[in-house]
């Protein structure tokens, strides 16, 4: 079947076709430049503080600095002793990550695939961990810990954090290797491979995107995690970022400038995980495995 | 052979143990709510120097944290054993109800070992049953700021404080509105904290029902209720106060620094809030003019207007859960504290009002607090803030219904009577 | 060919089997217990007094207006965040210059602590200095200026927005990569059908994404229910408890009022709801996947 246009008819679809996408175009960008703006404005604005001081940011908020005092960055890094609590919260997220990333894929390989008594309990019960708000147990948590001899320590950090993130973590991870076809893994089971080749080899690499976002949610959280940080550290160098940060906003309480300079500055370092990996987290990132097979 | 063995073990043991022991020092945890305080860390971090070269066997280890966060650490730390040696406390309510868990260590002995030092009137939000839980440091009042060249502006007359003048409620309705006429804000406040909403209500109950109106409705004597007069006029006051725009737009969603952001750089008129603010003050607002007034008086009113909001701000307390020699460490700490030299140095460096009756360096206050002072020295009687002096189940019915009232949602009649429902249940 | 093998299951779930009841079962464990008791959290001293706790909780008028506060903060989550982050995963999706620079940006809400967001949110409420009512002013539309956060009727719709701006640039990220795994020629199909962008995402995105919006779904409940730094920097829970939530309740409950007893109710309480509503969630899903 052939539809005939003369030249003209032609040149009008043409021009149909074009206005159309130009139209679809200018939606585009202007929704996705809106959105932007939303997103953007706050954090641009706290940039911008950051670089002030009070009498400028009473007189006028919106306004750009006279001067730009890039010493509030200076200030707020030394006074908040930033430097010991920016290491110390470097090791345990990258611990606590770890942990829950290998930990979690683990547990869902064996909900997800296995056949065992009291799977069903099992999945039951991290699903309704899904729902428990850490503030709930925290003196019970914090007795434990010093039974355990871990307070003020940053396993003793790190255990409840990797305990609190698992049921969300088996479930997303989980979810997704249920998607994967089972086809995969029987072929390597013909072939001979053995459960933990099989979860090393294959699930494990097949489910990384899910294992990424696990990861990034938790690396966001537990970075700035402060109440746990609060209850179970006692001693400044044992202190995370939050917990420093905390003590030394008090100083700043009346001074926006280095406030908000602080507040950038805890943010910055995973700003810049994101924007470097932010190509690989958009595209690798998923919870649900939707197939189209 | 294996006898010789055993006693060659004891030997190591005991040989060890004493190693241990004599260097072994005793180590103090002090918490402080002093987080970014850059003046009275300053002050700590030098005493604490001072006292740890004076005795080498004792060594501290200090946390600085803000108001919430210290109360959450705290009760946690308490309840899983494992408490700070001292901490900061504000006496009152919660400290009645840690002291009652028995938590707190017995400090009598040391508080009658300063004699007339500390006066008898700071004691009382840290002694229970007759004995002393805490060593009172500093001291508070709530007055009305003022920023007098807004007052001159609008062209209010400034009741003068040290001639004993203060406003009639009257006075008070007419002063803003004529704020209001000049677009000035006639009160700023903070109503997110809803203890600063509540600083209005207790004074005006004060006014209204007297020094001991309070302290007798919620201790159930004969004849006192929340329901009573007093509190449901307050009330009404509030409401009053609110319908006429005596707070700035939008005061229910301010917190404390928003609230204060409006005194610093000149919208507000007039600001309620206590003696520590002042420091803020001088930093931020260093040229402003500021004084003080009295909070107004009402008709028919039972309270004399001298009467003060106010109370020990600072009180520091042991850990009844530590051990022997902690304690007696720690005793010796507090005893440093109170000495007239460490007082000296804190009034220098901080600047804040001590409890202590002591010949201090002249000048070595503020002039705002001076009059402050002053005023402390003339009330006729201190009105403890109700959250503080309260059980902690009182204490929180009664915010939480400041807001309601500030916010119009229920009546004073109902707050009063929250008040009363609630009072019940403590007896 | 499935048969059961309890010891290699075993040995992948023992690691976090192993964390999960020592660090979590266990305290929440003595949680339940505690909820039976009247106890200040203060120290070991403590009264039993049965399930006096609950009785006073169910008719605890704060207690269910937070409930009903969290769970709409859920549904709303639902009904916005998820629908807004596939109409902007579909836009990002598309081959047009600039979008991974605006990929780039819609997540980084995500990144910034919830604490400095609500820091940042109270500023921009500020009904002096805040932008937003700075920024309608300048537009001409001062009858729309508010003291957002300070007024009971606006307060949780300005809550809601802060909490929106942070979440739909995670969900979008994920319809992105969810969305790529659809094949083209699904689309080549829908166009030859005639389907227009709408009917596209109607029919074949949101059947496709199925698992993916149900995981979602089942974030936002629980989100709702764990989440406590943002309304507490934002409100404090205030207004009048028109933004109180469970979690905020239930720490004031512990931490102002001393009652960690009622507080440990409060929590098992909470627990029983959601399992109720997973329960519902699971049976949902199970039909819609048997469809």
């Amino acid at each position: 079947m052939s539809i005939c246009f003369n030249r003209k008819e032609k040149r009008q679809l043409n021009d149909y076709f074009l206005w159309k996408r130009k139209r679809n175009t200018f939606f585009h960008y202007s929704f996705l430049s809106f959105y932007a703006i939303i997103v953007i404005f706050p954090i641009f604005w706290v940039l911008v503080n950051s670089l002030k001081d009070n009498l400028e940011i009473f007189q006028n908020p919106w306004a750009l600095p006279n001067i730009y005092r890039w010493s509030n960055y200076i200030k707020a890094w030394y006074e908040g002793n930033i430097g010991s609590a920016f290491f110390n919260s470097v090791i345990v997220t990258i611990i606590s990550v770890v942990i829950v990333g290998l930990v979690a894929s683990m547990a869902a390989y064996s909900l997800s695939r296995l056949q065992f008594a009291g799977k069903k309990t099992i999945f039951y019960l991290f699903l309704g961990g899904m729902y428990v708000a850490p503030v709930t147990s925290l003196i019970p948590l914090l007795k434990l810990l010093r039974n355990l001899n871990l307070v003020n320590t940053h396993w003793g950090l790190i255990f409840p954090y990797v305990a609190f993130a698992l049921p969300l973590s088996i479930f997303i991870i989980r979810s997704y290797m249920l998607g994967i076809p089972k086809t995969v893994e029987e072929a390597a089971i013909v072939d001979g491979v053995a459960p933990f080749q099989l979860f090393w080899k294959i699930m494990f690499p097949l489910s990384l995107p899910s294992v990424y976002t696990v990861v990034i949610l938790q690396i966001v959280y537990i970075w700035n995690e402060f109440l746990f940080a609060l209850v179970f550290l006692r001693t400044s160098n044992k202190f995370t970022l939050p917990r420093a940060l905390q003590v030394f906003q008090g100083s700043f309480i009346t001074e926006f400038g280095p406030l908000n300079a602080a507040v950038l500055l805890a943010a910055i370092p995973t700003i810049i995980i994101y924007i470097i990996f932010s190509e690989r987290i958009r595209n690798g990132m998923a919870i649900g495995f939707s197939s189209n097979e | 052979m294996k006898k010789t063995m055993l006693i060659f073990t004891l030997a190591i043991v005991t040989l060890i143990t004493l190693v241990f022991s004599a260097s072994a020092s005793v180590n103090l945890e002090w918490w402080t709510a002093d987080a970014g305080e850059q003046s009275i860390i300053t002050w700590m971090d030098n005493t604490l120097k001072q006292f740890m070269a004076e005795n080498s066997d004792i060594k501290f280890e200090r946390t600085d944290m803000q108001d919430e966060d210290l109360k959450i650490g705290l009760k946690s730390a308490m309840a899983a054993g494992i408490p700070p040696t001292i901490w900061m406390s504000w006496g009152g309510g919660i400290l009645k109800s840690y002291v009652e868990e028995g938590q707190v260590a017995d400090i009598t002995d040391l508080i009658k070992s300063k004699g007339e030092v500390i006066p008898q009137s700071v004691l009382s939000s840290s002694t229970f049953s007759g004995k002393h839980y805490g060593l009172p440091y500093t001291s508070w009042s709530g007055h009305i700021y003022i920023n007098k060249e807004l007052f001159r502006k609008a062209g209010v007359q400034i009741p003068d404080i040290t001639k004993n003048e203060t406003w009639t409620w009257e006075e008070l309705i007419a002063a803003i509105n004529k704020f209001k006429k000049h677009n000035i804000i006639p009160f700023t406040v903070g109503g997110k904290e809803k203890w600063e909403l509540s600083f209005y209500y207790m004074y005006l109950v004060d006014r209204y029902g007297g020094s001991d109106c309070f302290s007798n409705t919620l201790d159930r004597k004969k004849g006192y209720s929340f329901n009573n007069a007093p509190f449901v006029k307050a009330g009404k006051r509030i409401q009053e106060l609110v319908k006429i725009g005596a707070f700035q737009k939008g005061f229910l969603g301010a917190g404390y620094l928003d609230a204060q952001r409006y005194f610093f750089n000149g919208r507000a008129a007039m600001y309620l809030m206590g003696t520590w603010f002042v420091g803020d003050l001088r930093k931020q607002a260093p040229n402003m003019d500021v004084g003080i007034i009295r909070f107004p008086t009402v008709p028919d009113g039972k309270g004399n207007p001298t009467n003060l909001l106010g109370a020990p701000q600072t009180v520091f307390c042991i850990s009844e859960a530590i051990g022997t020699q902690e304690k007696i460490a720690a005793k010796k700490f507090l005893n440093y504290l109170s000495s007239e030299k460490v007082v000296k140095d804190f009034v220098t460096t901080v600047g804040d009002v001590v409890v202590f009756k002591m010949d201090l360096p002249e000048n070595c206050y503020d002039p705002l607090i001076r009059q402050v002072i002053k005023e402390m020295e003339d009330a006729n009687y201190m009105q403890m803030a109700w959250d503080q002096y309260s059980p902690p189940q009182f204490a929180s019915v009664h915010l939480d219904n400041m807001a309601y009232l500030f916010s119009g949602r229920k009546s004073a009649e109902e707050v009063a009577k929250n008040h009363e429902n609630e009072a019940v249940k403590l007896k | 060919m499935r048969k059961k093998n309890n010891v290699v299951a075993y040995f992948f779930l023992f690691p976090a089997l192993i964390m999960f009841v020592l660090f979590f079962i266990y305290p929440n464990l003595e949680v339940i217990y505690l909820s039976l008791f009247k106890w200040a959290g203060i120290s070991p001293k403590k009264t039993f007094i049965g399930f006096y706790n609950f009785q006073v909780l169910f008719s605890d008028l704060d207690f269910l207006k937070a409930v009903f506060n969290t769970l709409m903060i859920a549904f709303q989550s639902m009904v916005v965040q998820v629908p807004m982050a596939l109409i902007l995963a579909i836009l990002l999706n598309k081959k047009m210059k600039g979008n991974g620079t605006f990929s780039t940006i819609v997540f980084l809400p995500m990144v910034i602590s919830l604490v400095a967001v609500g820091i940042i949110w109270r500023w921009l409420y500020d009904p002096e200095y805040g932008a937003i009512n700075l920024i309608l002013g300048k537009i001409g539309l001062q009858g729309l200026q508010h003291a957002w956060l300070g007024d009971v009727n606006t307060a949780f719709l300005s809550v809601l927005a802060t909490i929106n701006w942070v979440y739909i640039g995670f969900y979008t990220v994920i319809f992105m990569s969810a969305l790529k795994g659809i094949s083209p020629e699904i689309f080549e199909a829908a166009k030859v059908d005639g389907f227009n962008e709408f009917q596209t995402t109607l029919r074949i995105r949101i059947p496709m994404l199925k698992e993916t919006i149900g995981v979602m779904f089942i974030m936002c409940i629980s989100g709702s229910f764990k989440s406590f730094d943002l309304i507490w920097v934002m409100t404090g829970g205030g207004q009048v408890n028109s933004t109180e939530i469970v979690t905020t309740y239930l720490y004031r409950m512990a931490f102002r009022r001393m009652e960690s007893g009622y507080a440990s109710a409060i929590s098992v309480t909470i627990f029983l709801i959601c399992l109720v509503l997973i329960a519902l969630q699971l049976k949902l899903m199970k039909i819609t996947a048997q469809e």
